[in-house]
């Protein structure tokens, strides 16, 4: 192929803000690409992801029965992949110098390396052992020791039992309750004939995406792909989610830990819709207007000794679940949340202070500036944005021009203080 | 003086204070960060690790602290970062900001300048508070409650109190023990006037490095920071004695308890091969090879080979000479993971590992090395960190120096390795069994 014919495969986004060039395409088995060069650069840095996570328990294919997998399958299914029939794929890396892992989330799982030498030959390793399978009943029994070591790592950790305990908390059914590893339990039931299922289910190319970004050429990138990328047989998805009445289980939830201060972790359940980018910008800027260190009610919480520097507020974005945050540590987290709903109210009444509107847009619009700084970073959030739709540059741009008014509007609709809940981690009564 | 490439430039703008600059177009934020290395000193590091939190509550230009970090903001959300931590025997201080470069600000604002002035403005000019005094009582009160529930809650993250620990118990009475945070039962001794004094001190007898990564220009910069310096009475003290190669007599092995899942093994190993010695680069190799990376060989056998754990990894400290092996287990497995940890030690200090796994864990570094040029984050460490250095070099000519690395230089490294203290943090024991509860119930 010349290369002109390769080049012209591409749509080009030339952005102005950042001064970034990406080059997209679908290649013709259906995985979507992007490609951010930066010769400049002494890295390269690509991801191979599928939009398949601890979420996507409960699935049709093509129109068949529904199958509820066992919790942790997608974390399990990454573990496994690294393994292949000859050998597995860090053996391999180890000859190129890459820097290679992968990871699972609610909603996706990525493989991604990084490299500054043998990009290509890193490159190809990536795409074959992301596209060939292999699970024996002996290797996946194999893995189960260090994956039950990987939750029970987690399970040591008092700030993850409190975000655990928040989303039972939000959440009857949907699967965001569950851990993304799983538990011990579960994991006994995985099997290679599921993980084979969920493979073959959600690592088909249309449900896939690669991001490279650094010092790269998008022809050649493409080029390889044209060599490496196997056709398969495409495949119609249908993910269940169970439904839910928009209101949180409960308000409170407690669990005792030898914690010295209690951690604790607020949540605002919103009904959930599809966010813009806009709304994605606004929401950001506010919770720092409002809530953040800029704000005066930061310094009265600070000055009530409720709060310490580890103070923050969050949002949660899946399918089918979306949520204010708040999380940190607290000598009396029930007396913060009541100081936070006082907040709201008197926010929803008067208004966000412009003035702190002003500072939290300008912090807001020097950090999407620079967001497109690190490969890494780069090629992240463009899997993202292939993967759920979204766009950076546009909520790039968003930040030099968003206004107060908007953000008023937007504030009423995510913080329902009748929709909350707390979850607090604590030393019992006793002392433990 | 500059540099064959013309972007690293460096002075000396007062007794034991260097100015370095590395000039990088490349990336659109930039950093100024202003590093002081004071000796370790058990009595001192609570009030100075203190102090460095209390310098960016307490600025006399910006009264509430809520004015600062609205300033910052209008900076375009510039970050302030102040830290503490050691090297070798010095406790390292660090206030710096990092912030969007000039050529990403819209109109001609120049943020560089600003952020420079801003950082002077913090680190000269504390409030001045009740009777004349430097700082102010809410704040300081503020600042030790912080420092408090800061202190209290570094066990929450088992596995690195588990690693402290290890540190306290194999360094008692040496200066790497001591905690550059700070302790608990010093912060009711931190006064203003205690505070005052540290400022004092630490400003006039510490060593500093600034270092600056970014586009703009260095000299307006430089000429802040030499006038700041310039109008204070310096008497730098020089630097501390490196730590000193201690030979273990026998291997300390404790084992404490706590509600847990899952045991932490800390391993504590002692290697005379410390800075400036010349073998600290195959030492790092060593110790990649070992278990630095995923194709190391703890990795390879310990977790891939083993299932004995998720992490089972280590790390050398070439200003201490220390190095660690750091992994999260069953209490029952203990015994097993501990021969197979030596076994591979055992196997790099007889020289058996293979031709691959050696290239493999210098192609790593060599591409860790290329790495550090692709941030402003990591280039200003890669200099901070080398302030004890007996030279300073750029990480191409450590690079070189890897790639010179041999076989049995590596193999060298490992035989010098003593085991020194094992630390295990551990599940309670149940009251009905005995047996550690959390184990392996379900599998």
């Amino acid at each position: 192929m010349r290369m002109s014919d390769v080049m012209d495969r591409f749509r080009i986004h030339e952005d102005s803000l950042t001064g970034e060039t990406v080059y997209y395409t679908t290649h013709p088995t259906g995985v979507k690409i992007a490609i951010c060069p930066k010769p400049e650069f002494k890295t390269a840095y690509a991801t191979f992801g599928t939009k398949y996570g601890s979420i996507d328990n409960d699935f049709s294919v093509d129109g068949g029965e529904f199958t509820r997998v066992p919790d942790g399958i997608a974390h399990y299914l990454e573990h496994k992949l690294f393994e292949n029939e000859d050998c597995g794929a860090f053996e391999r890396y180890a000859k190129t110098g890459a820097c290679a892992n992968a990871y699972t989330g609610y909603d996706k799982t990525c493989y991604l390396f990084s490299c500054t030498r043998h990009f290509e030959e890193a490159f190809g390793i990536l795409l074959d052992f992301v596209q060939k399978p292999f699970f024996t009943e002996e290797t996946v029994e194999k893995e189960r020791g260090i994956i039950a070591q990987e939750i029970k790592m987690y399970q040591d950790s008092p700030g993850w039992q409190v975000f655990a305990n928040l989303m039972k908390a939000m959440y009857r059914e949907h699967p965001v309750r569950i851990d993304v590893g799983g538990t011990v339990e579960s994991i006994s039931q995985i099997t290679p004939e599921l993980l084979y299922q969920c493979y073959h289910t959600f690592y088909n190319p249309d449900n896939m995406v690669l991001t490279v970004a650094g010092k790269v050429d998008p022809q050649r990138v493409l080029e390889l792909c044209d060599e490496l990328l196997q056709p398969k047989e495409r495949h119609e998805i249908v993910r269940r989610s169970p439904e839910d009445d928009g209101k949180v289980v409960q308000s409170f939830i407690e669990q005792e830990s030898d914690v010295p201060l209690p951690l604790f972790q607020l949540g605002f359940k919103q009904s959930y819709r599809r966010i813009s980018e806009r709304e994605r910008i606004l929401s950001g800027i506010f919770r720092s207007a409002v809530f953040g260190p800029i704000s005066d009610f930061y310094d009265r919480m600070m000055r009530k000794k409720l709060i310490n520097p580890g103070f923050g507020a969050d949002s949660l974005y899946l399918r089918g679940a979306s949520a204010s945050l708040f999380q940190g540590m607290s000598a009396s987290p029930e007396t913060l949340r009541d100081e936070i709903f006082e907040e709201i109210e008197r926010v929803k009444r008067e208004g966000i202070c412009p003035r702190l509107f002003e500072c939290a847009r300008r912090s807001c619009y020097g950090g999407m500036v620079t967001l497109f700084n690190n490969a890494d970073d780069i090629a992240d959030y463009l899997c993202d944005d292939l993967m759920f739709g979204t766009d950076t540059f546009v909520a790039a741009r968003a930040a030099a021009d968003v206004t107060v008014e908007e953000a008023n509007e937007l504030f009423r609709e995510q913080y329902d203080i009748s929709n909350s809940s707390l979850s607090v981690v604590r030393r019992g009564k006793e002392g433990n | 003086m500059e540099n064959n490439e013309n972007k690293i430039y460096v002075s000396t703008i007062g007794e034991g204070i260097r100015f370095r600059s590395v000039r990088e177009t490349r990336f659109k934020n930039a950093c100024i960060e202003v590093h002081f290395y004071y000796p370790l000193k058990r009595e001192e590091v609570t009030v100075n690790a203190v102090l460095i939190s209390m310098l960016r509550r307490s600025c006399a230009k910006y009264p509430q602290y809520s004015e600062l970090r609205r300033a910052l903001s209008m900076l375009y959300g510039a970050v302030l970062d102040t830290s503490v931590s050691n090297i070798g025997t010095c406790q390292m201080l660090t206030v710096g900001i990092d912030y969007v470069d000039d050529r990403f600000i819209p109109g001609d604002e120049c943020v560089s300048g600003e952020c420079a002035g801003l950082l002077s403005e913090l680190i000269f000019r504390p409030t001045v508070g009740e009777n004349g005094s430097l700082f102010r009582e809410d704040d300081l009160e503020i600042t030790l409650r912080n420092a408090e529930e800061r202190i209290r809650s570094r066990i929450n993250d088992k596995a690195e109190y588990a690693s402290s620990r290890c540190t306290e118990i194999m360094c008692e009475g040496e200066p790497m023990s001591i905690e550059p945070g700070g302790y608990l039962e010093d912060l009711p001794g931190v006064t203003r006037e205690a505070l005052a004094q540290a400022w004092r001190k630490i400003i006039s007898t510490a060593n500093v490095e600034i270092i600056m990564v970014g586009g703009a220009d260095h000299k307006p910069v430089e000429k802040i920071f030499a006038q700041e310096f310039g109008a204070v009475a310096r008497e730098c003290k020089g630097l501390p004695a490196p730590p000193v190669y201690k030979e273990p007599t026998e291997v300390k092995e404790v084992t404490e308890r706590m509600e847990l899942q899952q045991s932490k093994m800390i391993m504590g190993f002692r290697m005379p091969i410390l800075e400036p010695d010349d073998r600290t680069m195959a030492a790092r190799l060593m110790s990649l090879l070992f278990g630095g990376a995923t194709t190391s060989l703890l990795f390879k056998n310990v977790r891939e080979k083993l299932s004995l754990c998720y992490y089972c990894s280590s790390g050398y400290s070439r200003s201490s000479g220390l190095l660690y092996v750091r992994s999260g287990i069953e209490e029952e497995n203990r015994e097993q993971a501990i021969e197979e940890i030596k076994r591979q030690l055992d196997i790099i200090a007889n020289n058996a590992f293979t031709d691959d796994e050696f290239n493999a864990a210098k192609l790593f570094s060599l591409s860790a090395f290329d790495n550090i040029a692709d941030s402003v984050g990591s280039i200003e460490s890669w200099y901070s960190m080398q302030f004890l250095d007996g030279c300073v070099r750029t990480p191409e000519q450590a690079a070189e120096r890897m790639k010179a690395v041999t076989r049995s230089q590596v193999a060298e490294c490992a035989s010098s390795a003593r085991l020194d203290t094992i630390y295990l943090l551990a599940p309670e024991l149940s009251e009905e069994t005995g047996e550690p509860e959390g184990g392996n119930e379900n599998e």
